[in-house]
């Protein structure tokens, strides 16, 4: 680092490298503002999402009620802003769960030996040739439809993608100098791991992180559409789709509103995926 | 592309087979409680159940049973339906038809619209053209297609009735209905495939263009549109062969829900009654059928990228 540069010099200039990308901002402002919604939603809707109101059936959007009402006068915008908190936990959840397998096994198989490598990368193919979905739909079927196994289905079917890239970049970090010269100085293999290739590993991973989120997002939507995630009353986006189709005639907006949601969300992450990469690659 | 080479390949797409097997068969064992006890329900004897057990050689050891169940699908036994009480290929392979037709034509229309939007943007980088398809790749991207789905049912299908709803009419039948019954379904499902593949169109077309052998032909003097077509794009195709292999599995995917939508009797509308009625040997049937698929796609689209491209021997 340069010694005549301040930390709040250093600040500005990191700053102003990532509003350079347009992309990463909208990302980050579309995300926060959703995540916004989803934490606010522990504490605070302005209606019961729950609560039956005969009075008030199949409202349109008005200033009382943001996105309308349902069949049952129930407040769509409050239980969109709960559905938010289910798409985001459910994309924390899986994405956990898919980075986590990764880490491990892609690291396996980059520092393991031939057979080992075979092994694993051989079986990851074999998990990776499953669309997700149908891997989910599998799981559910034999387990019984619940939005927990749908996360962990979601998770697990996405563990080659993140196992792929740690392998061929620990591969590739292994050849580099810096890990031959803390090799020949004798520090030993796990610090090696910890301290020399770990880190490196993380900038690539986190563009996946990002495209993760928006398919679990995707992936949960459709499956509680067809009945096999989230199981009533919780209002997903996915659910609420499910339960509103029969009503377009009356009430559109019930069928255009969980729609929008779930694809800003997705923009949100599909944004913020291309600005890390832009940030992370400058040839690009 | 080396004999040796296509060995290989085909070896290891053998090696996902099995992978993909043993991977729904483990999934499939993780059934809780007896196999037996669930297919022949709570009121079923003693022996019967034993009988089964036997029959269905839960008495044997799972590695063993794997062994057993694998050779039996190399011989296209998928085991029997216990909701339609006959064997699961034939119930399956009743349903093939309607998937394979929405996936074939999505595929297309995703190339077609695909190759039109992405050269049309090519011809002029960053004018206002390709500002609106660059807009369209980014927007179509995030559009879930199963919602686009119920948007067109409700509206075109059931509100203007240009398109009929919950019905399919086989090829053979009538090409023309038959594009009507599926036409809408694969519009869902080739939006989001298009905006990727529209992208990857436009920026391989732009990155091949700043190459010297195009350069070097242009200043021969060839025809621009002879160096479009053999210089550009000839280079340009081996990412969007390899980008289009991908989206047609998730196209295949996609029919999943998108059957259940439009009330398409194909294989995704089949899973999901199997999942109501715990056919339990019919989901692993749809499951390992969509999985081999994929493979097949995955293969052919290696295959055809080594054509393309001969440096590249993955």
């Amino acid at each position: 680092m340069n010694p005549r540069h301040s930390r709040a010099e250093d600040f500005r200039r990191a700053t102003l490298r990532v509003t350079h990308h347009k992309s990463l901002v909208g990302g980050i402002v579309v995300l926060t503002i959703l995540l916004g919604m989803a934490l606010l939603s522990l504490l605070f809707t302005p209606y019961d999402p729950y609560a039956i109101d005969a009075r008030a059936r199949f409202s349109p959007p008005s200033w009382a009620h943001w996105f309308g009402t349902d069949e049952y006068g129930r407040d769509l915008f409050s239980r969109c802003m709960v559905g938010s908190r289910i798409a985001l936990g459910v994309g924390l959840v899986s994405t956990l769960i898919a980075f986590g397998g990764g880490l491990f096994l892609g690291f396996l198989a980059g520092m393991g030996v031939r057979w080992v490598d075979e092994l694993v990368m051989r079986t990851m193919d074999g998990l990776y040739a499953f669309p997700a979905l149908l891997f989910a739909i599998a799981i559910v079927s034999v387990l019984g439809p619940n939005i927990f196994h749908a996360m962990v289905a979601i998770g697990v079917v996405r563990i080659p993608i993140f196992a792929r890239q740690v392998r061929n970049s620990t591969i590739s970090l292994k050849k580099r100098e810096f890990v031959y010269s803390a090799k020949a100085l004798g520090v030993g293999p796990v610090r090696i791991a910890l301290v020399h290739l770990f880190p490196n590993l993380f900038s690539p991973l986190s563009v996946l992180v990002s495209a993760n989120f928006a398919f679990a997002i995707l992936s949960e939507a459709g499956l509680s559409y067809i009945g096999l995630g989230t199981q009533p009353p919780v209002p997903s986006w996915g659910r609420l789709l499910l339960e509103s189709q029969r009503f377009f005639e009356r009430a559109p907006w019930l069928v255009l509103f969980p729609g929008i949601m779930i694809a800003l969300l997705v923009l949100g992450f599909s944004l913020l995926g291309d600005g890390l990469r832009d940030l992370l690659d400058p040839k690009d | 592309m080396t004999p040796s080479w296509f060995a290989r390949r085909l070896l290891t797409g053998l090696l996902t087979v099995l992978a993909v097997s043993v991977l729904t068969f483990f999934v499939f064992s993780l059934v809780p409680g007896d196999p037996a006890q669930v297919i022949l329900g709570l009121d079923a004897s003693d022996e019967a159940i034993e009988a089964l057990r036997i029959k269905m050689r839960l008495d044997l050891p799972v590695g063993v049973r794997f062994f057993f169940w694998f050779g039996n699908l190399l011989r296209g036994d998928f085991g029997d339906s216990t909701g339609y009480h006959r064997p699961v290929i034939g119930v399956l392979l009743e349903a093939a038809g309607p998937t394979l037709s929405i996936t074939l034509l999505s595929g297309a229309l995703t190339l077609l619209v695909s190759f039109l939007l992405g050269v049309w943007a090519f011809r002029k980088p960053n004018s206002l053209r390709d500002f609106l398809v660059r807009f369209f790749s980014q927007t179509g991207l995030v559009i879930p297609s199963f919602w686009l789905g119920i948007l067109l049912l409700l509206f075109f299908s059931q509100k203007l009735g240009w398109f009929p709803s919950g019905s399919y009419t086989p090829i053979g039948e009538s090409p023309g209905k038959w594009l009507r019954s599926i036409f809408l379904p694969s519009f869902s499902l080739m939006l989001v495939s298009t905006a990727i593949l529209t992208r990857i169109i436009r920026n391989a077309l732009l990155d091949n263009s700043r190459e010297d052998f195009v350069r070097t032909a242009k200043s021969k003097g060839v025809e621009p549109a002879v160096v479009l077509r053999k210089h550009i794009l000839k280079n340009a195709m081996v990412p969007i062969v390899t980008v289009f292999g991908l989206q047609l599995t998730s196209i295949l995917a996609g029919t999943i829900i998108i059957e259940n939508i439009f009330s398409i009797p194909g294989l995704g509308r089949l899973l999901l009654t199997a999942v109501g009625r715990r056919d339990l040997p019919l989901v692993q049937g749809i499951v390992l059928w969509i999985g081999f698929f994929t493979i097949a796609i995955n293969i052919a689209t290696d295959i055809l990228h080594a054509m393309l491209d001969p440096r590249v021997e993955v």
